[in-house]
């Protein structure tokens, strides 16, 4: 390696131009570990939510469905009702969070980044795996906080980007733990900080006074997690979090009809007055190609169901409402399906991704999922759906269709 | 297996590893890439890469600055100059084997130094750290909703909503505040306790 100068040049690139007193292979292992917490917690929940599109059914699929690697695609439950408010809200509020873990993670090992040109084969490997490692942790952490504050700066496909860019990235994360776990574990071990662990890269040689403790830095980072989880949460959590979730965009007042939010509003999905008003009906079709038309009216008289239930976005935000409507089952028994296998609802919207949507068995099977026609006791806002819309326990609120037209059972 | 090591550096399950994971990266964004994915190629590398970038080469750069700046404008608080600002016992890092592994005499002698703590400084009670800590906080809110503080694409919001946007410019102003006054009415009590 005759190429390498043994002593790098003045600057970034030498050890003792780093003078933190506190960097250290202890500091960064519980740094790293709470991101690595961290990066399960979004990692399994944004697979799940892949899943309860239902990716496998009609025209669900938004990455195309002969593309590899769309490995947690299980049927989805309906019980309980809170699994996506819960597993969304996860992805997206431990998505915020992680933006305080990666910068504080980052600054820990920087030095590193400055190092001398590699000496073996092995370290130019783990240079070009850090490269990808930390691209595709800025990739994922940048498109999913902008998506989820309506913010779309990019031109390429988010879903496909930010489903592959997941698996590049805890790919990276895996290779990562895999090479750094033998260090973890010895500075885990070390509990002498003082002396701190042998051959520690991490620490400077030449360190600067200390201005902050090692438990200072872990206090500092938990205070600033602590405080965008908090000014987050509550668009998931409501209760009193709701008035605290400052910068969520779903957070406190930020409602709308129905003093809940709306996704997309009547105006925006092109909906008009006349194609709600007394001309509506509702187009049902049985398997046997059995048609029924309904109207509002018709659908009142129908027995009515009541159930609290959680409307939860792919955003992260969430909202427990209380729904009356009929049965979807009910619906579909009036036009001879009993336990269909699929549901196809078409919404009067002219356009859009989710326009129309396809439903599973258990969905349409499952005593709480409802065409509802009321929330809170009253008609449904324009902006909520108004004739009529689908709830369906722990289904993403995108595929809880609104301003139904159409339901083909299957 | 020794020679191995000896040309490559590291065991062969590393190469393997690394091997398996740039195969598998290089497939995935075979995909991300298609042209009916990304139709602006250079677009989807920009972001792949820019966070990166922007980090090592930007961010970090100016809050370095910014800190040394900091360190050396406030020192320690109470006048005690920064470098005579003992280490506590717990951070008194002298690594021995760093000294003894040939680190050159200043580097030794500068460790030394560092950690004799002086009965002064543990008494001083740094304000710097009441400086950065309120920094900090309101600067990753800021970087982590910077699209609706600074309201890009507000429409989008209108849209989905079907409202205008709370200011979430003054509610950054405001939470900045509280932390700043919180931080400083802590310093103020530190000190009359010192």
């Amino acid at each position: 390696m005759g190429l390498i100068p043994d002593v790098p040049p003045p600057g970034p690139a030498r050890a003792g131009f780093w003078r933190s007193p506190v960097r250290s292979a202890w500091l960064t292992t519980i740094i790293g570990s709470l991101l690595l917490l961290c990066i399960v917690i979004v990692s399994v929940t944004g697979f799940l939510s892949h899943a309860a599109y239902q990716p496998d059914l009609g025209r669900n699929d938004l990455i195309p469905r002969d593309l590899d690697l769309q490995l947690f695609v299980i049927s989805w439950p309906t019980s309980p009702s809170w699994l996506y408010a819960l597993t969304q809200g996860s992805h997206v509020t431990f998505g915020f969070v992680m933006v305080p873990l990666l910068l504080f993670k980052l600054w820990s090992v920087i030095p590193k980044l400055f190092w001398p040109l590699p000496t073996s084969p092995a370290k130019a490997l783990e240079k070009l795996a850090n490269l990808l490692l930390v691209g595709s942790a800025f990739f994922q952490v940048l498109t999913g906080l902008t998506n989820a504050q309506l913010y779309y700066p990019w031109h390429f496909n988010f879903v496909v980007a930010h489903y592959y860019g997941a698996w590049i990235f805890v790919a990276s994360v895996v290779l990562h733990v895999a090479v750094k776990f033998p260090t973890m574990r010895e500075a885990r071990r070390t509990r002498n900080e003082v002396l701190g662990m042998a051959g520690d890269e991490l620490r400077s040689p030449n360190p600067g006074p200390t201005t902050i403790s090692r438990r200072g830095v872990l206090g500092l980072l938990g205070a600033t997690t602590g405080a965008v989880f908090l000014t987050t949460v509550g668009q998931s959590a409501g209760g009193p979090f709701r008035q605290i979730a400052l910068f969520a965009p779903r957070g406190r007042g930020e409602v709308g009809p129905g003093r809940f939010p709306v996704n997309k509003t009547a105006k925006v999905a092109r909906i008009t007055p006349e194609m709600v008003g007394d001309g509506w009906r509702l187009k049902l079709t049985g398997p046997g190609g059995r048609a029924v038309e309904l109207t509002r009216a018709d659908l009142l008289a129908m027995e009515q169901r009541t159930y609290d239930l959680p409307i939860a976005c792919v955003e992260g935000w969430s909202s427990t409402q209380t729904w009356t409507g009929v049965r979807l089952a009910d619906l579909a028994a009036l036009v001879g399906a009993t336990s269909p296998r699929t549901m196809r609802v078409v919404s009067l919207q002219p356009r859009g991704a989710f326009k129309q949507t396809t439903i599973g068995r258990a969905q349409v099977a499952a005593d709480e999922s409802l065409l509802a026609l009321k929330v809170g006791g009253e008609d449904l806002p324009l902006d909520h759906g108004y004739p009529a819309r689908v709830i369906v326990p722990a289904l993403p609120g995108v595929h809880c269709t609104k301003w139904v037209e159409t339901m083909v059972f299957a | 297996m020794t020679r191995f090591r000896t040309l490559y550096g590291k065991h062969p399950l590393h190469l393997v590893g690394h091997i398996a994971v740039i195969a598998v990266t290089a497939y995935l964004l075979s995909i991300m890439f298609q042209a009916r994915f990304a139709p602006q190629p250079l677009n989807l590398a920009l972001w792949l890469l820019g966070g990166a970038v922007l980090h090592d080469a930007v961010f970090l750069p100016i809050y370095g600055v910014v800190n040394t700046l900091l360190s050396r404008g406030v020192g320690a608080g109470d006048g005690t100059p920064l470098k005579d600002l003992a280490m506590g016992p717990a951070e008194s890092a002298v690594d021995t084997e760093t000294v003894a592994a040939g680190a050159d005499d200043d580097v030794a002698a500068n460790l030394v130094s560092a950690s004799r703590p002086s009965r002064d400084a543990e008494r001083a009670v740094p304000v710097i750290n009441h400086i950065r800590t309120p920094l900090v906080i309101s600067g990753v809110l800021f970087v982590v909703f910077l699209p609706r503080i600074l309201e890009r694409q507000p429409q989008n919001f209108v849209n989905a909503l079907g409202h205008e946007p709370p200011d979430f410019l003054a509610r950054w102003f405001f939470v900045t505040g509280l932390l700043v006054a919180a931080s400083a009415l802590l310093y103020a009590v530190r000190r009359l306790r010192a």
